[in-house]
């Protein structure tokens, strides 16, 4: 059938847009002249999305670039990938369509790309079917007609395959379009399903693919359909609410979701690991340096609040779940927490290393993680969504029989750094070293031992790193399971420090009947950390204060024969007998248990009502046991008499958490996709964590009851959060515009009026412009507006009394923070805007979002004059404002037909942040060293976490910002480079403009000289004590080579050789390595680096640190 | 939700569906409105029950707060005075604050909002007595106000100690801050709460105290008053009214309408108050020269003598804080270089070699070779105010008036009897006072009444004794204002001197 030149094949797509009042351009150059086709030559034709009828597409833009060609007896496929190559396109097609063994010729330059396949397809009796987004797919001519009066009830069968492979594809959604009506494909990847009488379309969906949709033919019954790997992961799922999801491609925010594989790409100690360098407007960082078990920090769109919690919140599989972190208790040996008056406490401290519990999840269990990054994505989540909602879907199980994968990865961690420390490589450099300080030369002489490395020796921990997973999923009697089980062990760099971890895990969906299916989800976790001691202590047994005073030449590392270690001469203790014997063992039992039951009340054809109750529980177990020895020399000289400490603390932190959910769905094809939701959620929060710090110990007795002095400490809390939500999600004219809608109501316990609900509205809409220049496929505007909020944490609301016994009697007095009785949750307001570009015939995909948040109503810890006799209270009042940008490009820059490919990512993240107002006078805030190092200044018109020293002021009177806490912006680039079997990943992480303190610096400054550059040293100390407040802030600016990975798909030929070769499907072997590199100007061992761990401005502190490590891990992955 | 037609389907079944959307429409809407209990603050009380039980926590909590801060006066005043100081490498800055060889900072969390809670909470006791059930005796109630005032007063002279002519304020009250006032000002309001406390307890009279107070206490627990009757409160606070009352005479002084004291000359203390003074100690039962004995090595007793601050490793109770350091406190040289080394049984009581290397080298040259060890335990008390301080109180004030024949006369009751020496003479001004500077020092050392450091400022010396440690001698003997009680006043901070 000839075409028709001048016809407009794009006319379907204008009438929604001009419905909308939408210009769509062209792509800039002069219409072509009309091409001159051939009898015998392929019609171009799309599918009207309304009618699924065949339109003329020979003028669509793909085909009107130009391109040259000298082909000389080529087959036509080879001649289809030539073209593909210039062109930029890729063909699809089904084997058979192509005529077997015609060849062309063609030598042309400059011709369209619409001549040049009518040229090369000539007689091919086949027809070009052009998508919206310029995928080209070639039918056999005459094969797509309009489906007409087709009987209700008509089946189709299929199978849906990979395009690249022509492997059945399992789990396939395959849906009549416009309906609800379908089913997803089985192992094989065939699927039946009943048509409508009007059907004229089925759409098919996997994650991992390209979603296609198929002209249903009149009189064809059998259909194989080709999915494209969706390698730039385009098309996914974005969750919309509590219970409900839209297509990325339609998503009304910056969409950031991690899949499986890149969670996995290298070998993490935490899932947040894996994050770093993948979410643009997230700012990851590691708060415990190098140490074993994890402990990282998600801050998202810049600080979100000054005093209440500012961790996102965590939804595993619908539940709630705990991401405390918990304090270990260690300060009951470290002693950090007292007060340079003197004041000892020996309870919880946040310098105590701890980890959060994030932690506790398997990696390997994960499916999906999707960040919702503030208030106009998340205020469905109400009060806990200000600092965003971090979505974890676990695997599911998968059609038919079991499938098995077996991973497992040998490695090991070793430090990153080291600080340049002095060496003595004579007696006579020891003894002038003494000199210099005041040391004697019997000193001196008694203990020289030649030179040592005490870096090296302490952080050289030997021990290999391993992890074995396994997991199996399958269909069984409508039972479609997930189960795994995992073992791990990650060594510590220190001597003596560890991670291990055991975790399993069942995911299990029942399908009752039809209309009834239930999933429970279940996983225990335990592990056990063993940090050691190190960062801020007062006792000199942490590694780096060691080094701080004590040259490197006496061998501390000598025992005698009745086990004795060598007294240090230079200060109060021997860290290698101090690693050796102290134990910090935390001990965790983590329990995650959730369900959900999706009743279809009824499917219709055009509409749907279910009904999805959600709930879980997450208990947590935490204890920690830490115990020093009173023979360790800083036990010893413990000049209060009390030698031999040990803390045993058993934190049980519970959560539980429902909800029930309405959902109705009504379509109309390429009119309305309507989906209405609302429920309500309940959740409870307990924590329980006594704390015993015993002193003075028997010898050799590790407990609570051995020790004369014995001091409990004790936390509770408890918050009850209710929330009703309304939300209504509309998709009109043809899938292009989404507009949704909703708001919740929700009300808690840690609020003054627990009875009063607060209202979190949202609203966010997305157009997807019609195809307007033959490079791009896609482009999409959106723009959202929502307010979320942050509770008051626990107790805010109350002024407790302290308490405190003299005389064996109890005693009461006022505390200095009064609460406030009428305290409600911060508010959030976020408006976000954004365009995700998708070019080159879905090579490149580009996405641009700028947003405004701001928080008002601040949880305000109000500094008063303390002569009123408090000097905090808690009040709500003032604001400030986060702004920034994220940008994000993924392309695919080279795909060559031998394999190769190279994909690149890169991430941009800047947020500015200032604060409009405050009702009280500026104030300092977070944890500090007091202000000669700098301290976070909440004054207005000024960064909300600027760094100051309150000393330093300003002609106006007001302190001076020295630096700031937040980075001036977040850059990453991530490579991807695959050959046939060979795939080589890495990922660069960037941050730029923080400002570190260097406490580190300090103490060695102040102690003798033991840094190599000891004109530094001394120069530093000096500015310090005249006054000048910078010699400790350093640029904490870093680009780290965050993860490399080298992996090789073994062929089957060679597994299958193997023993047991022959059981296996799939076999890759893997090198990896995660944050090999690193580049900063910081003098210290890292700046990523946060003494008083995760905290909402005031990190960035460096001292005595867990030192930073690097691992390497080789792993095989098995499938059978 | 969207309403459209549900399609071709039978009534009864169209029925069921509605009514199960219905359902769960209402199953929302009833969690929606089903309130959660509150949650109570589980850990603390959030209130004082108005009753005796209530009254006696409040007044041990007075007591057990009240300390919070003596482990960092202590240091600030030893530093300043140059005594002894702690030498870590984990926090060099305890040196260079407390000796005034850096600058100590604004923000540093000083004696002060712990001060002005419990002069609060002293206040509330005050407030909540008259309808406290079932209500206390008249003299009982003169009895707890005498010691809550004398209490309130003690907090203040801890503040008004470390900041001397920064000058504080006085009240404590829950609208705006009170105005701060001048030094002289400020020991006038103190010398003024302490009479009025003392008026109360004489009122009270000679009733057993209505409350139990701490052991350290047990001195001054078996009555009200009057001062004079060993035992009684109001001893403890005459006692504190003569430290009192020559602060204020100094005060008066070192005021630009006085004449200061200088390096070599006396000044004009005001005679009145130091009158005053040696009357309120001459009063105190806690005063008893003939009392006065060589310190036992390891604990302050708490005997008769002396009023102290108790500790203990009780679960909940506060450890003695220069215990916790004490391994680090080294002695300084120019400490040493006061004190007869071979003989002083002060020294041989509470001092000896430090047997581990210095921390800090750097500072090697201003470090002796020994420690102070004497707090040996956690329980170990610390004093407030005992026999030995007081009669060198006596030898001030009496130096103050002039009467150096006196003054010899006290410092010798405490050098001959408590240190174990032999007397020492003088005839001129310089001479009694550097002698008398000298017995203080060894005799109250890192005591919770920071008297060298008072003297110091008392003589104007401050700028002159011990500097010989380099250029950078700052020699402060005075902690900021804290930055927060400035902030609070939006940065302004303007003395009311009357």
């Amino acid at each position: 059938m000839p075409l028709k030149p001048s016809s407009c094949w794009y006319g379907w797509v204008l009438c929604g847009s001009l419905l909308l009042g939408i210009s769509v351009r062209s792509s800039g150059q002069q219409p072509d002249r009309p091409v001159q086709i051939a009898a015998g030559g392929p019609e171009f034709f799309g599918l009207a999305a309304r009618t699924g009828e065949r339109v003329d597409a020979g003028d669509a833009p793909v085909l009107r670039q130009r391109i040259s060609l000298d082909l000389s007896g080529v087959a036509i496929a080879d001649a289809l990938d030539t073209i593909a190559r210039q062109a930029l396109v890729r063909f699809t097609y089904q084997p058979g369509v192509l005529p077997a063994g015609a060849r062309v010729t063609l030598r042309a330059q400059s011709i369209t790309l619409a001549a040049a396949l009518t040229e090369v397809l000539l007689d091919a009796h086949v027809d070009i079917q052009v998508s919206a987004s310029g995928h080209l797919t070639l039918v056999s001519h005459g094969s797509v007609e309009p489906a007409k009066n087709r009987q209700q009830g008509a089946r189709v069968t299929g199978r849906v395959v990979d395009a690249d492979t022509h492997i059945g594809i399992p789990s396939a959604a395959v849906l009549v379009s416009g309906t609800t009506i379908g089913t997803n494909t089985t192992d094989s990847g065939t699927f039946v399903v009943s048509l409508p009488s009007d059907a004229k379309m089925l759409s098919v969906r996997r994650i991992g693919y390209l979603a296609q949709t198929v002209p249903l033919t009149a009189g064809k019954t059998d259909y194989t359909i080709a999915l494209q790997k969706d390698v730039l992961l385009l098309e996914q799922q974005v969750v919309t609410g509590v219970a409900t999801t839209v297509s990325s491609q339609n998503a009304a925010n910056a969409v950031s979701v991690v899949n499986a594989q890149q969670v996995n790409q290298v070998p993490a100690p935490t899932v947040e690991n894996s994050l770093q360098g993948k979410i643009p407007g997230a700012e990851i960082s590691q708060i415990n340096g190098g140490a074993p078990g994890g402990g990282m920090q998600i801050q998202i769109r810049g600080v979100t609040s000054i005093n209440a919690s500012a961790s996102p919140l965590y939804v595993v599989d619908g539940v709630m779940v705990n991401n405390e972190t918990i304090s270990s208790g260690l300060n009951g040996i470290t002693n950090v927490g007292g007060s340079y008056s003197g004041g000892l406490s020996l309870g919880p401290s946040v310098q105590d290393l701890s980890s959060n519990r994030i932690a506790d999840l398997n990696p390997d269990d994960i499916e999906s993680i999707e960040v919702l990054k503030g208030a106009s994505a998340s205020a469905i989540y109400g009060s806990k969504a200000s600092s965003g909602v971090v979505i974890i879907t676990t695997k599911r199980g998968t059609a038919g029989k079991p499938k098995w994968e077996i991973s497992t990865k040998v490695g090991h961690f070793s430090d990153a750094n080291t600080l340049p420390v002095r060496t003595f490589p004579t007696l006579a450099s020891a003894q002038a070293w003494g000199s210099q300080t005041g040391v004697s030369q019997s000193t001196i002489d008694a203990s020289y031992a030649g030179p040592q490395n005490y870096q090296q020796q302490l952080f050289s921990n030997p021990q290999a790193s391993y992890e074995g997973d396994v997991s199996v999923s399958g269909t069984a009697n409508q039972t479609q399971y997930f189960f795994s089980v995992l073992s791990k062990y990650d060594n510590g760099t220190l001597l003596n420090t560890g991670y291990n971890k055991q975790s399993a895990r069942v995911n299990a969906t029942q399908q009752f009947a039809d209309a009834l299916s239930a999933t429970l989800n279940m996983s225990y976790a335990h592990s056990l950390t063993r940090r050691g001691l190190t960062s801020n202590d007062n006792t000199g047994a942490s590694p780096y204060g060691f080094l701080s005073y004590t040259p490197q030449f006496v061998d501390l590392q000598h025992q005698t024969a009745n086990g004795a270690w060598r007294i240090n001469p230079f200060g109060q203790a021997n860290p290698f007998a101090d690693q050796a014997e102290i134990q910090t063992p935390e001990e965790i039992s983590r329990f995650i248990g959730g369900g959900n039951i999706d009743w279809s009340v009824f499917t219709a054809e055009h509409q749907s009502l279910k009904i999805k109750v959600t709930g879980g529980a997450d208990l947590t177990s935490q204890i920690d046991n830490n115990y020093a020895p009173p023979n360790l020399q800083f036990q010893a000289q413990d000049a209060n008499g009390l030698p031999g400490t040990a803390t045993f603390q058993s934190d049980q932190t519970n959560f539980f958490n429902y909800s029930i959910n309405v959902i109705h769905t009504y379509t109309v094809p390429s009119l309305i996709e309507a989906t209405t939701s609302l429920g309500f959620v309940h959740e409870i929060r307990t924590n329980s964590a006594p704390d015993i710090v015993a002193q003075n110990l028997l010898a050799g007795v590790n407990a609570p009851t051995a020790g004369t002095v014995t001091t409990v400490f004790y936390n509770r809390d408890e918050a009850k959060d209710q929330s009703l939500y309304a939300q209504e999600q509309l998709i009109l004219l043809d899938s292009r515009l989404t507009v949704t809608g909703g708001v919740t109501a929700e009300r808690t316990t840690n609020d003054g009026d627990i009875n009063k609900f607060y209202f979190y509205p949202r609203y966010s809409a997305s157009y997807r412009l019609p195809q307007f220049a033959s490079f791009i496929d896609e482009f999409k505007l959106r723009a959202a507006y929502g307010q979320s909020g942050t509770q008051p944490n626990y107790g805010v609301k109350y002024t407790p009394f302290n308490t405190e016994l003299d005389g064996g009697a109890n005693g009461i007095a006022p505390n200095l923070l009064v609460g406030n009785p009428s305290i409600r949750p911060e508010a959030e307001t976020e408006i976000e805007t954004g365009i995700d570009v998708t070019m080159l015939h879905s090579r490149a995909q580009f996405s641009a979002t700028i947003y405004q948040k701001r928080v008002q109503d601040l949880l305000l810890q109000a500094s008063v004059a303390p002569s009123l006799s408090y000097n905090e209270a808690w009040f709500n009042g003032g604001e400030f404002t986060n702004q920034g940008i994220e940008l994000s490009l993924t392309a695919t820059p080279v795909q060559l037909k031998n394999g190769f490919s190279w994909i690149a990512t890169t991430t941009f993240y800047r947020n500015y942040s200032v604060v409009n107002s405050i009702p009280v006078p500026a104030f300092v805030t977070g944890y500090s060293f007091g202000s000669d190092f700098g301290n976070a200044f909440i004054q207005p018109g000024r960064s909300v976490s600027e760094l100051v020293n309150t000393s330093v002021l300003g002609a106006n009177g007001v302190p001076v910002q020295l630096g700031d806490f937040q980075p001036s912006y977040v850059m990453s680039f991530g490579q991807d480079l695959t050959f046939k079997a060979f795939r080589l990943h890495g990922l660069l992480d960037w941050k730029r403009g923080s400002t570190t303190i260097n406490i580190t610096n300090f103490l060695f400054d102040f102690g003798p000289d033991l840094l190599q550059n000891t004109a530094a040293e001394q120069a530093r100390a000096a500015a310090f004590n005249s006054g000048d407040y910078q010699p400790y802030l350093e640029p904490g600016s870093y680009l780290k080579l965050r993860e490399l990975t080298l992996s090789y798909s073994l062929p089957s030929a060679v597994f299958s050789r193997l023993p047991w070769g022959g059981r296996f499907t799939s076999a890759r072997l893997s090198l990896t390595g995660r944050n090999l590199l690193a580049w900063f100007r910081y003098s210290g061992l890292d700046p990523e680096v946060s003494v008083f761990g995760s905290q909402n401005i005031t990190g960035n502190q460096d001292v005595w640190p867990y030192p930073p490590s690097r691992s390497f891990f080789l792993s095989l992955d098995l499938g059978l | 939700m969207a309403m459209l037609p549900l399609g071709p389907r039978t009534t009864r079944r169209r029925l069921v569906e509605r009514g199960m959307a219905v359902l769960s429409a209402a199953m929302i809407g009833v969690g929606g409105a089903c309130t959660d209990s509150n949650v109570p603050f589980f850990t603390a009380p959030t209130a004082v029950p108005n009753s005796p039980a209530g009254i006696q926590n409040a007044v041990t909590g007075l007591f057990a707060f009240s300390r919070n801060d003596i482990g960092q006066y202590i240091q600030y005043m030893g530093g300043f005075a140059r005594d002894a100081v702690q030498m870590t490498n984990g926090n060099p800055e305890f040196l260079t604050w407390y000796t005034g060889l850096g600058t100590i900072p604004a923000g540093g969390d000083g004696v002060w909002d712990n001060e002005y809670r419990d002069v609060a909470a002293a206040l509330a006791i005050l407030t909540t007595l008259p309808t406290t059930t079932p209500a206390y005796t008249s003299p009982q109630a003169a009895a707890i106000v005498g010691i809550a005032q004398t209490m309130e007063a003690l907090n203040l002279m801890l503040v008004a100690e470390t900041r001397d002519t920064l000058g504080i304020p006085v009240h404590a009250n829950g609208a705006v801050p009170g105005p701060a006032y001048c030094n002289k000002d400020v020991w006038k309001s103190i010398v003024a709460l302490l009479d009025s406390g003392n008026a109360s307890l004489n009122a009270a009279g000679s009733i057993p105290l209505p409350v139990k107070l701490p052991p350290g206490f047990s001195s001054v627990s078996a009555a009200a008053g009057p001062s004079t009757t060993p035992g009684s409160f109001a001893a403890f606070n005459r006692a504190l009214a003569g430290k009192a009352g020559l602060e204020l005479a100094y005060a008066i002084a070192r005021n630009s309408a006085g004449t200061h004291p200088t390096p070599t000359t006396p000044g004009s203390p005001d005679v009145g108050a130091l009158t005053r003074a040696d009357s309120a100690i001459a009063a105190s039962a806690l005063y008893n020269p003939s009392a006065l004995t060589p310190p036992v090595p390891g604990n302050f007793p708490e005997d008769a003598s002396g009023v102290y601050w108790d500790f203990s490793g009780q679960s909940g109770d506060q450890t003695n804080p220069i215990d916790q350091f004490i391994g680090f406190f080294t002695v300084l040289k120019t400490f040493v270089a006061d004190v007869d080394t071979l003989d002083d049984l002060r020294w041989k009581g509470k001092f000896g070699p430090n047997p581990y290397q210095i921390e800090l080298p750097t500072y090697n040259y201003i470090a002796s070779g020994d420690l102070f060890l004497f707090y040996s335990t956690t329980n170990s008390p610390i004093s407030i105010i005992r026999n030995e301080g007081l009669t060198l109180l006596r030898a001030q004030i009496q130096l103050g008036l002039g009467n150096l024949s006196n003054s010899l006369t006290y410092l010798n009751d405490v050098r001959t009897n408590v240190g174990g020496l032999s007397p020492v003479t003088g005839s001129d001004y310089v001479t009694v006072r550097d002698l008398l500077l000298k017995e203080q020092r060894v005799s109250l050392i890192f005591e919770g009444s920071g008297d060298r450091t008072i003297s110091l400022r008392m003589y104007h010396l401050e700028a002159v004794a011990d500097t010989t440690w380099g250029s950078k001698d700052l020699h402060t003997t005075v902690v900021p204002v804290e930055a927060q009680e400035l902030e609070g006043r939006n940065g302004s901070y303007t003395l009311t001197c009357q």
